[in-house]
């Protein structure tokens, strides 16, 4: 592993993020990061959603989630005054949608034949459970960052 | 492992178990109260013989020792489970032209045998020893379809070898020897693919090929074929799944209860109930794909509808079973005749009995036909063309399609076109045929099948289970009981059951139909209408015509020409399967999965006209049985073949039968219980339908082989029925018109898969749900412009 290194030893940009990391000021970082994590979600979210035809309107919302993420990041990273607004009530949406969506999950899962009695194949075959709450880790990474001290 | 099971659990004798430690049983906790009964009393005491008299019991039980080869305790008790399907008559009803009924041909041939061991050893067949036996059976079965005591030697080994193959691999202790879970439902399967096991699965301990007799099987590579390039498909990245559009013109989806139960007691408690004398608006006869479609169409529209059927209105937690020997009561299991030179065997693949129909047990294959099938004879010189085209009918494939709704990829075969519901994963039995077709450069696509995949109203995703043709009781797959029955019903409709409608009345003096009489519970009654119209499905349509006879009408309703009951098709259904190395397990996933309509149309080359289709299809214990049985293997090698269960992987195909006026239904002399007269059915094949048997067939082991099949194994057989009393641009070509009314009667309609004048290479569902939804569409119409 990588030993102890002084803040001048990384020069540019990677230095200033690892400057600003060690020094507690990430919300920049922390804002772009929650924007990226937004889309691939989202992307993923399409393709599992899609497996499972839309069956419900509501799987849209974490789809169109994606971009307003993305947009929010990057508005929080680039302009402070956006990490204070925007950045925090988009993640509180996304935040919100995937808890929404574990409920979903399970309701799914429940209304499977066999429903519960039947969780280790409805568990595996059903929605799943748990992925829901990633999306909602991605959101919590962004009201993170809209609390964080930056620089700039 | 669960442990403690209740019941003995053996496997067979006759073969070292392959499966170690594998108990079907085990899962019992996992199977369905219903299911399990009805499972569970063939392990239970037997009744005392009622059907087989002491003479025939002695020549009978060392005769079916033989074809199952099970000569020592423990032992599947066949003979006595045949004992009670004889006794109970719980027969599949139809019976070849030169062969009494299944009883009374099981008591003609056993005597048969019996005057064999005689003649030719001067002891009874009881007497003799297993060896001279089995020469004497070997002796029969080398006949082939020459005669044998005045009936066809093959078909009396047909009817030995189907009840006692049903018998047999309808045992848990069998399904041991196979590495077969049996029941599967409320838990499916999850792991898909190919050497993939549940928990509960155990891997076969003797995974080398099985040897087999040359004269059953091919080996050996094909050559690579190429194919044409296919026209892009229309790619769909948005779909609206919340379906509110089908919503608002077919709710039934949502008016499904949401829990566990699959049937809505409130809607048919509250049903509406119309007298007979009620004049209604329209009476219909059968309630299956054509039936009900026009019920739930009809009575959006405000007419008043009663809908008849000869059989019963499912409960599918309490009437179907997830088991095979116990779903027979599934199919139409009256009487019927079969003749011709290739007579069509009855029954699974072609009839339905109740509410739902034929698609209460079909696989779930819904593809479009192809627009040339709308005009064969314009394009092949061969058929009759339809007096409407494919464009006439296409928004009635698309509206059906989101009614049931069907999953599948973009499809570029036909008319390009795309599916509401997305393609389902595939098991191992779908992984090899896309293999296979891969390896030839023949394009694939999944589906279309309609099996919901995703929410669908308060329908179930599919659990992947296999038993699609013995009822899905996951309410997964499509049928009118629960695609378009629940909308008719809360728009007013009567579904009346248990009813056999026998005649149509006619009025000589308006020239117009004024109603039905039937039979339900024994009490002959009469149902007055408006109009009439007849779905009771290929044979039993004609049958109904033609027994409605009249001074107007002396041959039959609407026979003024002759066409009432010709023109019957069936498609040649050849089934390959091929032996793989590694553990395929065709049963976990729905057995409809994969396609391709590559050989759909005429290929110039090959000297037929029309094409075939070929889909992956996974035949369970009992039916694959029956293909090894239908091909003369019997005893050791039937049971070491079919301990190879796991390792098959099985394609089947559908070919184009051209319409001829000799294939067609009659009355027969034989009367059912009411009286009336039952329905023969004669077929023959002509030159281009064993053309593309054969092509098909040859097709089929090639991509089996180039998927690394170690051999093959063909059966031929027939699926589905359409015509009979087709559609046609005036009265001297077809009974009824464009839009399914009859020429002779204004009042009658016939709206099911009888008035199709070609069937394509497609399964016939969605295409007679769609007619059936236009006809009513014009009928409505035509009704509300003419007051």
């Amino acid at each position: 592993m990588r030993r102890k290194r002084k803040d001048h030893d990384v020069d540019g940009l990677v230095g200033e993020i690892v400057h600003d990391v060690r020094h507690g000021e990430f919300g920049r970082s922390l804002s772009i990061l929650t924007g990226l994590g937004a889309v691939v979600t989202a992307a993923e979210i399409y393709f599992e959603h899609d497996k499972a035809s839309f069956g419900n309107r509501w799987m849209w919302a974490p789809i169109a989630l994606g971009p307003l993420g993305a947009v929010a990041g990057v508005a929080g990273m680039v302009n402070e005054r956006a990490s204070h607004t925007m950045l925090p009530l988009a993640s509180a949406a996304i935040v919100a949608n995937g808890l929404q969506g574990t409920y979903l999950h399970a309701r799914g899962i429940g209304q499977k034949p066999g429903g519960w009695h039947n969780a280790r194949y409805n568990l595996e075959m059903g929605p799943p459970l748990f992925a829901p709450l990633l999306m909602t880790m991605v959101g919590g990474m962004g009201l993170l960052a809209s609390i964080l001290r930056r620089r700039i | 492992m669960r442990g403690r099971v209740p019941y003995d659990s053996e496997t067979p004798h006759g073969l070292a178990p392959r499966f170690p430690g594998f108990d079907a049983l085990h899962e019992v906790e996992s199977w369905d109260p219903v299911t399990a009964g009805v499972v569970l009393e063939r392990l239970g005491p037997r009744p005392p013989l009622r059907f087989f008299s002491p003479t025939e019991e002695a020549i009978a039980r060392p005769l079916l020792d033989l074809i199952v080869d099970q000569h020592e305790e423990p032992r599947v008790p066949v003979f006595e489970m045949i004992d009670q399907r004889l006794a109970e008559m719980t027969t599949d009803g139809w019976h070849y032209e030169d062969l009494p009924p299944d009883d009374q041909a099981w008591s003609a041939s056993l005597t048969a045998l019996d005057e064999d061991a005689q003649e030719r050893h001067g002891c009874g067949f009881a007497g003799c020893s297993r060896d001279a036996a089995a020469a004497l059976l070997q002796a029969v079965l080398d006949l082939g379809s020459k005669q044998w005591h005045g009936m066809a030697a093959n078909r009396v080994w047909s009817l030995w070898s189907r009840y006692a193959c049903t018998a047999f691999y309808s045992h848990p202790w069998a399904w041991n020897e196979l590495g077969w879970p049996g029941p599967a439902y409320p838990r499916g399967y999850k792991d898909l693919g190919i050497d993939r096991r549940e928990p509960f699965e155990v891997a076969d301990s003797r995974p080398s090929a099985v040897p087999v007799a040359e004269e059953h099987m091919r080996s050996g590579p094909r050559p690579p074929r190429s194919d044409t390039p296919l026209p892009a498909a229309p790619a769909s990245f948005i779909k609206d799944g919340s379906a509110d559009a089908v919503r608002s013109r077919n709710e039934s989806a949502w008016l499904l209860p949401a829990g566990h139960r699959r049937v809505n007691e409130d809607l048919r408690h509250s049903m509406r109930r119309f007298d007979d004398n009620d004049v209604v608006d329209a009476v219909i006869v059968g309630c299956g794909a054509g039936g009900a479609t026009m019920a739930q169409r009809l009575s959006r529209a405000g007419w008043r509808v009663v809908a008849l059927d000869a059989g019963p209105f499912w409960d599918p937690d309490r009437d179907w079973v997830s088991d095979e020997a116990g779903s027979h009561h599934l199919y139409w299991t009256e009487p019927r005749v079969i003749g011709g030179t290739d007579p069509v065997p009855l029954g699974s693949n072609n009839s339905g009995r109740g509410v739902g129909g034929s698609m209460v047990h079909f696989a779930g294959y819904t593809p479009r036909f192809h627009p040339s099938d709308f005009m064969t004879q314009t394009v092949d010189g061969v058929g009759q063309d339809w007096p409407i085209s494919y464009e006439d009918l296409r928004p009635y494939y698309q509206l059906i399609e989101g009614e049931l709704p069907v999953s599948g990829e973009d499809w570029p075969w036909g008319d390009p076109h795309s599916y509401p519901h997305s393609p389902h994963p595939m098991s191992g039995n779908g992984v090899l045929f896309r293999k296979g077709c891969d390896a030839l450069g023949i394009e694939t696509r999944v589906g279309p099948v309609a099996i919901t995949n995703g929410r669908f109203g308060h329908r179930q995703h599919c659990i992947y289970r296999g038993f699609c043709l013995q009822g899905c009781k996951v309410g997964a797959k499509a049928s009118p009981l629960i695609t378009h029955v629940p909308d008719a019903l809360a728009h007013g409709a009567e579904i009346r059951p248990d009813s056999m409608v026998t005649r149509v009345e006619f009025d000589e003096r308006t020239g117009e139909a004024t109603g039905v009489h039937y039979v339900h519970h024994g009490v002959e009654r009469f149902q007055r209408a408006a109009h009439v119209i007849v779905a009771g499905y290929s044979i039993e349509t004609p049958r109904l015509l033609l027994n409605s006879t009249s001074r107007r009408f002396p041959d039959g309703l609407c026979n003024d020409h002759d066409l009432v009951g010709r023109y019957l098709m069936v498609q040649g259904a050849p089934q390959t399967g091929g032996r793989f190395p590694n553990e395929v397990r065709m049963y976990k996933a729905p057995p409809p999965e994969i396609s391709t309509e590559a050989f759909y149309e005429t290929d110039p080359t090959s000297g037929a006209k029309r094409g075939f289709s070929i889909q992956d299809v996974s035949p369970l214990p009992i039916t694959w049985s029956e293909h090894f049985a239908g091909q003369q293997i019997w005893g050791h090698e039937l049971r070491e073949l079919m301990s190879d269960y796991v390792h098959w992987a099985c394609l089947g195909a559908l070919c184009e039968f051209l319409p001829q006026a000799d294939n067609r239904v009659t009355l027969a002399d034989q009367k059912d219980r009411r009286g009336m007269p039952v329905a023969k059915f004669d077929y023959s094949q002509c030159d281009n339908d064993r053309k593309l048997m054969d092509r098909a067939q040859q097709t089929m082991e090639e991509i089996l082989l180039a998927a690394g099949a170690e051999h093959v194994t063909t059966f031929r057989r027939f699926a589905h029925l359409v015509g009979g009393a087709r559609m046609g641009r005036d009265e001297t070509e077809g009974v009824v018109d464009a839009d399914c009314r009859s020429f002779a009667v204004p009042n009658l309609l016939i709206t099911d898969g009888s008035v199709l004048p070609t069937q394509g290479s497609a399964n016939p569902a969605l295409t007679i749900m769609s007619v059936a939804a236009r006809a009513a569409d014009r009928l409505i119409t035509n009704r509300r412009t003419t007051g």
